[in-house]
């Protein structure tokens, strides 16, 4: 069993969707096992592939364990929720789909707000003008730790938020946010506006293979042949998203 | 040797604290930063406790409950904080004097104790190295800077990367034009007329379902936005940038100090001789035990934490440059974690190394 590899790849939706059309582009066409139920499935003629369907937190979590060889999954993810990822995480393949930007927004009426340097001005002022940190709702913890120190920023407090966190400034819970969006028009709807260098990360699905897995040079192979597989179809077809889109 | 006579002498009570802490004043003070060295965890009702990641801010606390006016505290136990490398626990020891309103003689105090605390610790040859940010302050007040290009120059001092960052963006003011307000709020803007546009963002803030009072008001952001845009039309002379740079880089041992700063006020027309005269006297119990002691006080050296006012201090072994106390001046601290009045306070930490090779500094008190 030892000569299986396990690939994980989302379970719903039009990550899944794309995963496998991107993946029968490049020769790997999946096929669920059990039915309607379809936690696993494999591919079709390439018995050395076990197909594991999760959700893609979960795919990244697998991933800096271990536990999965290869998964699909966001680089928000990936740099979110592995702990040292660059040590967990080998080779990592964009797919082209599934763009979105996590970024930092502040409400558009802070007209004295544009960039990050405006924001460690009103961070640093808060505590004496309000008597508290200034806040920032987020779920992503470790990016917005990470973006904040490199702009020397220390003076804040993050506010969990696990869901509707464009709602937090207005409805007080917050100030500022740390959030995913890929058009823009969930912050514009809240009255919100991206700071002028306020992207954390341009994030998109990604082909992603797992450094803690238990590899051997069988399992490896398989591995890297379907990688490279998918990178070359990719080349071959890089339009394919607009193709496949609705 | 132990250090529990020579912190008695020096008239402090020893504090026997607590290990696990509410996580909440360590990070409203030292900010969002802190949490990921600190070690967080939840007590029986939910409550966020923390394993201390220093003494500081724990005798502060207790300072405070007790209240007494002014009190001296030494202390000695293991702190917990995550690094990138070494272990998590370390052992520290340190003294804090609070509430006693004679700076330069406490500052002075707090020096000699330190040097001789860490000497009796067992290191024998060290480098001390000072800084002072009232007299960083001083100079960019001397230098009549915008009120915001101050803020954010002490905010920065210390952190070598984010001043010469500052530095530059004055070098090239172009970087950062204001951007381009909608025609309304142009218009309440263009006046100069605080109100209106405050009074335009209030009725902005309501439309869009803002609840009152729970952010930033519409008056503080009419006021920076219309100071910003003046201070974008200031133009610093490049005179006062080579000053700040010249100060930045000054050094001078504690004997030619003044002569040294005399010098660089007369070179550049800044007066600093009231805060010159300060920084000496804090230094000068130092001299007379110049015996395996090389002192250097560096312009540039701060913290760039706000609750930081004054003297700063660090103590490393001159040989291998390993950290081996830390100190200085925090009178903004107190009022941060709830005191109603600002409350002089200053003290240092002696390192006393990872936790498992660690022997107990006072005599066997832990």
């Amino acid at each position: 069993m030892s000569e299986t590899i396990t690939l994980a790849i989302p379970s719903k939706g039009r990550l899944m969707e794309e995963t496998e059309r991107r993946l029968a582009a490049a020769g790997y066409k999946v096929a669920r096992i059990g039915g309607a139920r379809r936690y696993r499935g494999e591919v079709e003629g390439c018995p050395e592939i076990e197909i594991a369907f999760l959700s893609a937190s979960e795919i990244s979590r697998e991933l800096g364990l271990g536990r999965v060889h290869v998964g699909v999954t966001g680089l928000d993810l990936i740099q979110e929720t592995v702990p040292a990822w660059q040590e967990k995480i080998g080779r990592i393949l964009p797919l082209g789909f599934g763009h979105a930007d996590v970024v930092i927004a502040v409400p558009e009426l802070w007209i004295d707000v544009a960039t990050m340097e405006d924001l460690d001005d009103v961070a640093a002022g808060f505590l004496q003008r309000h008597g508290r940190r200034l806040r920032i709702a987020t779920k992503y913890w470790n990016l917005t730790q990470r973006f904040l120190e490199s702009h020397g920023i220390a003076l804040y407090r993050i506010v969990e938020s696990l869901g509707a966190t464009e709602g937090a400034p207005a409805g007080g819970m917050a100030d500022v946010i740390v959030d995913i969006t890929s058009t823009g028009s969930t912050l514009k709807a809240n009255h919100l506006k991206i700071l002028d260098d306020g992207v954390i990360l341009r994030s998109e699905a990604c082909l992603v293979m797992s450094r803690r897995a238990p590899w051997s040079d069988a399992t490896r192979r398989v591995a890297e042949t379907l990688v490279d597989a998918v990178a070359q179809e990719l080349n071959r077809n890089p339009a394919a998203e607009a193709a496949g889109s609705r | 040797m132990s250090l529990r006579p020579l912190f008695e002498e020096a008239g402090g009570h020893l504090l026997e604290l607590p290990v696990l802490h509410a996580a909440d004043p360590f990070l409203e003070t030292a900010g969002e930063d802190i949490r990921r060295r600190m070690f967080v965890t939840e007590g029986p009702s939910g409550e966020r406790l923390a394993l201390r990641p220093d003494f500081t801010i724990p005798v502060c606390l207790h300072h405070l409950r007790s209240g007494t006016e002014a009190g001296r505290y030494f202390y000695e136990g293991v702190v917990f904080r995550r690094h990138d490398r070494g272990s998590a626990e370390r052992a520290e020891t340190g003294f804090e004097v609070i509430g006693e309103a004679e700076r330069a003689n406490v500052d002075a105090e707090l020096l000699a104790l330190a040097v001789e605390g860490v000497r009796r610790t067992g290191l024998g040859e060290m480098r001390l190295r000072i800084g002072d940010i009232g007299l960083f302050t001083a100079l960019l007040a001397a230098l009549e800077l915008p009120l915001a290009w101050r803020q954010r120059f002490r905010r920065a001092f210390g952190d070598d990367r984010r001043i010469e960052a500052l530095i530059t963006r004055l070098e090239e003011p172009s970087a950062s034009a204001p951007a381009d307000l909608e025609p309304e709020l142009e218009r309440a803007a263009d006046h100069e007329n605080r109100d209106a546009l405050t009074a335009l963002l209030a009725e902005r803030f309501e439309a869009q379902g803002y609840q009152a009072y729970a952010s930033r008001a519409p008056e503080e952001i009419a006021a920076r936005f219309l100071e910003q845009r003046a201070l974008y039309e200031t133009e610093i002379a490049p005179e006062k940038v080579a000053v700040l740079k010249a100060f930045l880089t000054l050094q001078a041992s504690p004997q030619e100090l003044a002569e040294r700063l005399d010098e660089f006020g007369r070179r550049f027309g800044v007066d600093l001789q009231e805060p010159v005269a300060r920084l000496e006297r804090r230094l000068q119990k130092l001299e007379r035990r110049a015996s395996g002691l090389e002192v250097v006080f560096e312009a540039g050296f701060g913290r760039p934490l706000d609750y930081y006012t004054g003297l700063v201090f660090e103590i490393r072994d001159a040989a291998t440059g390993r950290s081996a106390a830390g100190g200085g001046r925090y009178d903004r601290l107190l009022e941060m974690l709830g005191a109603d009045r600002p409350i002089p306070a200053a003290g240092f930490t002696i390192d006393l190394g990872e936790a498992r090779t660690f022997a107990g500094a006072l005599g066997g008190v832990s």
